[in-house]
Parts: structure tokens; C-alpha cells; sequence
């Protein structure tokens, strides 16, 4: 959405991407700004958010709107959606539960700042230093004058009406925590960039998935992150944190496509060692792979691809078949160099959520690795496909998968987009539909042997290494970065730079937090362009009915 | 075989080559936890129980009763005031003071086939001779037709209904054991074959912390279950396999149970198995047997009271009595009355990784497997 000033807010929302012209060569151009985005806050960001403003005690109980996934990423979904009718009640609900425990006897002293002269009546002195503060936390700036004075307001008219000023103050609050200003994170243009508090909010999701903490949020309003040292100040900061961590997690809980996880479904009589804990475990093994082989040691990210190293519980240990000493909680794990596990294809997240509920599925876990991984795209089968012969694990004459897909991939239909999946899926054969190891199906040995761009691989160890190669998965972690913290999709305009950003991610050995700064340091990436007026104009004839 | 080190880790993994030092290269350690550990009931039938099953005291007492009382004492006040009559009397109850209450007898086993060991090295299945260090008693034969099975629990309680095949305790103990409330674990070590091995170390312990489980309630294989922090109940022996038999040598052995009302121990002097191991090593089930300190196993009866006295079709100074009397095993010096009785356990378990106090951990390459999807 392109927000010219803080007066009309949602006015652009649909503001298509400007191109323009960009330099060649080895030190491309800046790259010409894209409009300002508004995007929804995503639960997580929702939750974490609330956690650092009012503490990691309030509850939240409500249930948030579906996100939607674009261009590969969840985090330029948030720039398409909305607030629906029904999402809005839950918003509310949560909010009026939020605002109901900030002002109660428990939390009252820590979070309501001063003390009101009477109780049982309005304190706009006091009510306004509160709104003042937490509306600055929750809105990611300071509120106007004329938001601060309708918000007093509002508090004061519900103070009378209940005869309690805590009440009033809960009323307030909770109008605060429906704001679109606070369920959507609105990018503002100054200057032909974004605003410093637009800035802090960039950095601050991108590294932290959070709102802005008090010094960013000082570091904006002092004009800091305008200048390229206070923005390198505040971004070395941000890094230094174990917060990072945080922002890594969430990064590639969208990049790996874990929302999948909350549908993720398997049949209990053919893996009864699956359940809700080892969804739960898989999803944060993996993600604590990523953090501490990217974050904690600064790794090579193609390594990932081939890491022994990972945590376990024991949950997961039952079905990864490891022993696991913690009796509790999670432990540092490395499987042996001879084993058949590599990397994080190999492990439980990929392979169970790229599955059926009762049988694996090489083409699903093809098409993930080509889409997730390589951001390739795989096109969607067409709608009258016969799945007889590949949803038949029972017929002796097909007992792999292999086997099973050579079939159905005979007919001409199908053959083109398996040809694409299915050699890549293969090599995780190995890995039944749960993650759990196997030599065999239905008594036939597996081969789990294919090649992926040229490169041979015998096994999911060996497949991992392909990966680790294809200079394509690099080249996707870098276009992701850069969409994730842009918030739009890449344009011809961006490609110069993205293609510096690859370069230097190589020269750099490959390594995220370098890839991070690198983004988040990008001047020319918080430049923004106005739509032109014709294209308003053409914009919103074409919005009326 | 090599010895563990006292308090040295030693994570059992089915087919695992080797485990941080503990075993000599080439050695595996292999784990297990118990699904099923519970009397080795057998029979239950007319041949072995020709007069039926025992009854409960409260069935029993109203048997001697005129029709016209023992309606009154089913229903009510009648009926606790029964539950008094033959169970509670003051401070008093059959099971915690049995030799204060009317003993009505006990039906026992009559079948001359059990299961069970031979604990004692002697046969007296035909005669009623004591061996050295026993007092008299008869043997059993085996299923398989083993001679010489010292089973005197067996015979003393095989005519109780809870004890039979697949009845109250068989499932109230697998439900136990499921829920996490106790668990065995055992765990072989320095293993050269799984089929026969001269000399291998055996650990029988009990668990602690949970167990994992399927959605219907089955233990799921290749979990981690850590052994007990109390040393007390860690049973450390040797033994060896022969045609994929595990026997060990006899060692005094403590386990926990925690059933229900049940906390207390079982409590095994000269206690051996003797159990099959299947060639891919995914089931290991048998025999433990041993002998029960009579005073230590009377404590189960004592927590679990009158009320499954009655629920189960027993009564307690009955069957106080008949331990008493068939006790064979421990003669005390002084009086010469034995202080334990034979007894055999049947124990079925799966692969598990038995994880032992200090917690260390080794990483041991996971039993393939050729299971299909």
C-alpha cells in the first residue's frame, strides 16, 4: 500500500510496483524505490509484540485470520490481506482480554505508569501519559495530538460511564490494540524514503520479528536512522542481541513453509509414533538447527544442507530412533558420520510435512525443494490427473514409490512436471511418510538414487550435498532475504542489486548474518516512489464499481 | 564382555556398535523396556482349579448367613455395614492384620504345569522332598515340559480370578505400565551375537519419568526411559545367550511398582531370566524368576486393601495364610520356616534406549528398518 501522509493511511493500498530504469555493471545503482507497504502483523509478530509491551504473562486467547502466502513467502502475503468481519471480532476480543489484564490488580503497578487522583473518576493527566506510552509502543511512533486527545477521550467517556477510571483506561487500550495502525504495520514516506519509525519497524521485524524497543524507537525519533551511521549503529545493535535468533526463526519458519504445520495430519495406525509433540518438536529442531548452525556459529548456509548436527527431544528421539538423555526439553544431538541422515531435508519437518497423512510423497517433496528451496516454480497438475496407480501402496506389482511413479508418470500428461519433482523427491525415499527411516517398501528395496541438475546422488546424504552446490539455493536464500524485509516481490528494477547482494553472499562464504546486514544496511532500500498522479487517478477509477 | 563403570553411561541401542568406551569395539548394547510385567499366570481352568475361583470374605461371609440376613447386608446400610463385618474393625483390616479376621481358606492351584524356573537346582515334582536351603515343596512342569518349576506364588494365588490369564491384574498392570506410573528396563551389554553370547552384562532397573506411547495406550519402540535416580533399584548381573535365549546368573533384585494404591517393591531374592530375544532383536520375552520376601510382597497386599480384596474374589487372611504355608525358599536360621516364596514374572519388552543417571549421551547408529509406507 503507498501511504503519502499520515492523514489517509489505506488510501494506496493497491499501488502496483513502479519500474524505472536501473544502471549495469559491477556496482549496480541504487535500486529505485518500491511503494511503502502496509502488512498485517502475523501471530507470532502479534504475540511477541504484545510480550515486550506489556509482558510475557498477558495472556492472549483468540484466534487470528488465516495468512496468505505469496510470491513464495508469507511476509508478502501480509501486504495482500485484510481484516475481515469475523477476524476483526477476534482481533477485538483479544484486545479488550489484553487491555482488561494490563490495568488489573496484578499488572496495574508495573504498567499503568502513574496513579490517578480519584478512582472512580476520569485523570486525563494521567490517562494521557499512559495512552501516550504504550500508544508510542503499539503504533510503532508517537500518536498525533489529535489520536492522543480522541484516545483521552474515549478513556475519560468510559470512566464516567463506568465510574472507574481503570475502566476507562481498559476501554482506551483496547481501542489502541484494534487500530489498523497497530494490527498493520503502515510504512510512511518522507522525502522520497521511508520515514525514520517506518525504518525502526523494518529493522526491527526483519531482525528481531518484534515492534521497535525503546532506543530504536529514540534512535527514529532523533533522526538517527537517517544518516548511514546511526542507521549502522542501530543495526549493529539489533545484531549484537540474541534476539536475532528470534528474527532468523521466523525468517525461515515462512522461507521453509512451517505454517504447513498447522494442518499437518498423519494416520495413527501407520505411524503410531506420530503425534501433536513430535509436530511441535519437528517444527523447532528444525528452526534451531537453522539459528544455531547460521546465528550461534556463523556458519556457511550451504551447509545446512549437509549438517550431522541438530537438537533432539524425546519425543523426536522415539522417532528418529536416537537415544536422547534429556528427560526434558531439548539437547544438542550429532548423528554420526556413517549415518543416513544429512542435513534438513533429512530431518522430520521436511519430510512429514512434504507427505501424505499415510504414505510419502516424492513429488510433493520434489516440488517443496524446487519451490522452497531453489525458488523454482513448479507448475500445478492439471485437474483431471488419474492418482489411481501412485495412491495404491497395496498393488504388488508397484510396491515403491519408485516404482508406483513410473508408472503414472507413463502417461504423457504427467511425465513433464514429475520429471521436474519426482527425481529430487526419490532420494528421500528413505524416509517414510513420518520421517522414519526405511530400507524397503512393501518388502522391495528402496533406491533412493537420482540426480538434481546434473548432480548424481545415491541417497538423501548425497542429495543434500547436491544442494549444498546448486548455486540456485544460495541464490534463492539471498532473493528471499531481500523480498522478507522489502515486502514486495522482486521487480526488474531490484535485480542489479539482488544479484550484488548474491555476489556478495558468496564472497562472504555464505554466511546469513553478513546477508542480513547487508539488507538492513541498504540505504537505497528504504527509498520509496510516490505513484504518479495519473496512476492514482487510473487506480482509483478502476476501484469504483 | 567388558565391565561398565559404576554410574557411567550406557545407552542401549539396538545393533549400536559400541558405546563411548563402556563396551570393547565390536560390542553392542542392547535395551529394552517392559510392556507387559506381571505374574506368569497359567491355567485358570477347570483341571487346575477343579472347585472354581476363590470368592471374596464378603462373599463368603454372607454364605453362611440366613437368607433373610444376607438380603439385608446387600443392600444399604447393609452392605457397608458388611464391608466392616469381614474387612474393617477399628484400626483393624484383614489385609493389613489378616490373622485378625476369620480366614475362610484358599482354593489353590491343583494343576501340575506352570511357568516358572528352577530356582532351586532340584526336582521334586513328584515328591514333596525339602532340596538343602528350602523347605518342602512341590515342582511344577513347565509348558514346554521342563521339570523341577519352583512356583509356590503361582500356586497360591493361580486360583484367584484377578490373577488369571488376561483378567483384573493382567490389565490393570499393563495399563500401569503404559501410563508411566512405573517401568523395567533392561538392558545387555557387550554383545558379540544376539543368538549366542558366552558372556554378556545384564542390567534390570527400574524407570522413571514416563514412558511414550501410541494413541491406543502401546509402548512405542526406541524410546529413551531413564533408569531410577535411587541406586537401590538398579540390578546389575551376568548372563549369557544360547540359541537367542538370554539367561543370567541369580542376583538379589529390587524393583519398584507404583500401581494404583500400589507403591511399594518387588522384592527378589535369587532372581534369574530366562528369556527369548528375536533374531532381529525387536521382542524380548520370558521368564523372571525368583524369590518373594514374604513380608515385603504382603505389603502390596496390604495397599491394595480390602476394597480389591473384595473387587478381585479374595480374602486376605486366606490367602496370608497359604503364603505363609507354601513359602520355600530363605528357611530362617532359628526356626526353619521359610521367609520367601518361589515365583515367576512374565515379562515381554520392546527396543528402548535406556538412559542411566548421569545422563551422558552417545550417539549410536539406529537399527535400520524394512517396515513398509
Amino acid at each position: 500500500m503507498m501511504v503519502s501522509d499520515r492523514a489517509t493511511p489505506i488510501a494506496w493500498m493497491l499501488a502496483g510496483a513502479l519500474l524505472a530504469g536501473c544502471a549495469s555493471g559491477d556496482t549496480p545503482a541504487d535500486p529505485p524505490g518500491a511503494s511503502p507497504v502496509m502488512r498485517r502483523l502475523t501471530q507470532e509478530q502479534y504475540r511477541q509484540s504484545i510480550a515486550d509491551i506489556f509482558g510475557a504473562d498477558i495472556k492472549i486467547a483468540g484466534r487470528f485470520e488465516p495468512d496468505l502466502r505469496t510470491d513464495g513467502l508469507l511476509a508478502l502475503g501480509t501486504t495482500e490481506v485484510s481484516v475481515t468481519p469475523a477476524g476483526f471480532e477476534q482481533y477485538n476480543t483479544m484486545a479488550r482480554t489484553i487491555a482488561a489484564q494490563v490495568v488489573d490488580e496484578k499488572h496495574r503497578d508495573a504498567l499503568v505508569i502513574c496513579k490517578p487522583a480519584a478512582i472512580k473518576a476520569p485523570d486525563d493527566a494521567c490517562a494521557g501519559a499512559v495512552l501516550a506510552r504504550t500508544g508510542r509502543s503499539l503504533f510503532r511512533r508517537p500518536l498525533t495530538k489529535d489520536e492522543l486527545a480522541k484516545t483521552v477521550s474515549m478513556a475519560a467517556a468510559a470512566a464516567r460511564t463506568f465510574g472507574n477510571f481503570y475502566s476507562g483506561l481498559e476501554f482506551a487500550l483496547a481501542g489502541l490494540l484494534v487500530a489498523p495502525e497497530f494490527l498493520f504495520r503502515v510504512e510512511v514516506a518522507k522525502g522520497g524514503e521511508l520515514d525514520a519509525f517506518s525504518k525502526a519497524s523494518r529493522l526491527s521485524y526483519l531482525l528481531w520479528n518484534t515492534t521497535p524497543d525503546e532506543p530504536l524507537l529514540a534512535a527514529a525519533e532523533k533522526g538517527e536512522l537517517n544518516s548511514e551511521k546511526g542507521l549502522v549503529r542501530q543495526v549493529d545493535r539489533l545484531m549484537a542481541s540474541p534476539r536475532l535468533a528470534a528474527g532468523t526463526h521466523a525468517f525461515f519458519a515462512d522461507m521453509l513453509g512451517f505454517d504447513r504445520f498447522e494442518e499437518l495430519a498423519k494416520d495413527a495406525i501407520i505411524y503410531p509414533a506420530y503425534s501433536l509433540k513430535v509436530a511441535i518438536d519437528a517444527r523447532e529442531q528444525t528452526l534451531r538447527t537453522v539459528t544455531d548452525h547460521l546465528i550461534v556459529r556463523g556458519g556457511d548456509y550451504r551447509d545446512l544442507f549437509t549438517t550431522k548436527r541438530t537438537f533432539m527431544t524425546r519425543a523426536l528421539g522415539t522417532v528418529y530412533r536416537v537415544p536422547v538423555a534429556a528427560a526434558a526439553g531439548w539437547e544438542p544431538f550429532e548423528f554420526p558420520a556413517d549415518d543416513p541422515r544429512a542435513g534438513l531435508l533429512s530431518q522430520i519437518s521436511f519430510v512429514a510435512i512434504h507427505s501424505h497423512p499415510g504414505r510419502s510423497s516424492p513429488t510433493l517433496r520434489g516440488k517443496a525443494v524446487r519451490e522452497l528451496l531453489l525458488c523454482q516454480e513448479v507448475p500445478a497438475p492439471p485437474g483431471n490427473v488419474n492418482f489411481n496407480v501412485v495412491q495404491d501402496t497395496s498393488n504388488p506389482k508397484f510396491r515403491t514409490a519408485r516404482d508406483r511413479l513410473t508408472a503414472h508418470s507413463s502417461e504423457p500428461m504427467c511425465a513433464g512436471c514429475h520429471k521436474i519433482t519426482d527425481p529430487i523427491g526419490l532420494g528421500l525415499e528413505n524416509f517414510d511418510g513420518l520421517g522414519q527411516y526405511r530400507t524397503a517398501e512393501n518388502g522391495a528395496p528402496i533406491n533412493a538414487g537420482g540426480e538434481l541438475n546434473g548432480f548424481v546422488f545415491k541417497d538423501a546424504a548425497s542429495l543434500g550435498k547436491a544442494l549444498h552446490d546448486d548455486p540456485a539455493a544460495t541464490s534463492c536464500l539471498a532473493s528471499n532475504v531481500y523480498k522478507y524485509a522489502a515486502g514486495h516481490k522482486l521487480r526488474a528494477a531490484d535485480m542489479p542489486w539482488v544479484e550484488a547482494l548474491k555476489r556478495d553472499f558468496a564472497a562472504g562464504g555464505y554466511r546469513m548474518p553478513d546477508l542480513l546486514r547487508r539488507v538492513a544496511t541498504n540505504a537505497a532500500s528504504y527509498k520509496v516512489s510516490m505513484p504518479s498522479a495519473q496512476t492514482k487517478v487510473a487506480l482509483l477509477e478502476g476501484s469504483k464499481p | 564382555m567388558r565391565k561398565i563403570l559404576s554410574g557411567s553411561v550406557a545407552l542401549a541401542c539396538l545393533f549400536a556398535i559400541g558405546s563411548s568406551g563402556e563396551a570393547a569395539p565390536g560390542k553392542r548394547t542392547i535395551g529394552f523396556v517392559a510392556w507387559d510385567f506381571i505374574y506368569a499366570s497359567y491355567g485358570g481352568g477347570r483341571e487346575s482349579c477343579p472347585d472354581g475361583f476363590n470368592r471374596g470374605a464378603d462373599e463368603l461371609y454372607l454364605a453362611d448367613q440366613k437368607p433373610e440376613e444376607r438380603e439385608r447386608l446387600s443392600k444399604g446400610d447393609g452392605a457397608r455395614e458388611l464391608g466392616r463385618l469381614v474387612g474393617v474393625r477399628g484400626e483393624l483390616n484383614a489385609c493389613k492384620n489378616p490373622t485378625e479376621f476369620k480366614n475362610y481358606g484358599l482354593k489353590t492351584y491343583q494343576g501340575a504345569v506352570h511357568n516358572g524356573l528352577n530356582l532351586d537346582g532340584a526336582d521334586t515334582t513328584t515328591s514333596a522332598n525339602a532340596p538343602p536351603n528350602a523347605c518342602a515343596h512341590p515342582n511344577f512342569v513347565s509348558p514346554t515340559g521342563e521339570k523341577g518349576i519352583d512356583n509356590q506364588m503361582g500356586r497360591a494365588v493361580g486360583c484367584i480370578r484377578g490373577y488369571a490369564p488376561g483378567l483384573d491384574f493382567d490389565k490393570t498392570t499393563a495399563g500401569t505400565l503404559s501410563d508411566g506410573s512405573y517401568s523395567v528396563l533392561i538392558e545387555v551389554r557387550g554383545v558379540d551375537d544376539l543368538r549366542n553370547d558366552p558372556e554378556v552384562e545384564v542390567g534390570i532397573y527400574s524407570g522413571t519419568g514416563g514412558v511414550a506411547t501410541d494413541p491406543t495406550g502401546k509402548l512405542l519402540p526406541y524410546q529413551s526411559v531413564s533408569i531410577h535416580d535411587d541406586v537401590h533399584y538398579h540390578n546389575e548381573t551376568k548372563g549369557k545367550i544360547v540359541d537367542g535365549v538370554l539367561t543370567t546368573d541369580p542376583v538379589h533384585m529390587h524393583l519398584r511398582i507404583d500401581q494404583q494404591v500400589i507403591h511399594s517393591e518387588y522384592d527378589f531374592k535369587d532372581a534369574r531370566l530366562r528369556m527369548e530375544l528375536a533374531p532381529d532383536g525387536s521382542v524380548l520375552k520370558g521368564i523372571l524368576g525368583g524369590y518373594f520376601d514374604i513380608a515385603r510382597r504382603w505389603e502390596h497386599f496390604v495397599h491394595a486393601g480390602v476394597i480389591t480384596s473384595r473387587l478381585v474374589a479374595y480374602n486376605c487372611p486366606g490367602v496370608f495364610a497359604a503364603i505363609q504355608a507354601m513359602a520355600d525358599g530363605y528357611p530362617d536360621p532359628k526356626t526353619g520356616k521359610c521367609t520367601a516364596i518361589s515365583t515367576a514374572m512374565r515379562v515381554q519388552a520392546i527396543p528402548a534406549f535406556v538412559i542411566h543417571p548421569n545422563g551422558s549421551k552417545v550417539a549410536e547408529k539406529p537399527a535400520a528398518t524394512t517396515a513398509s509406507r
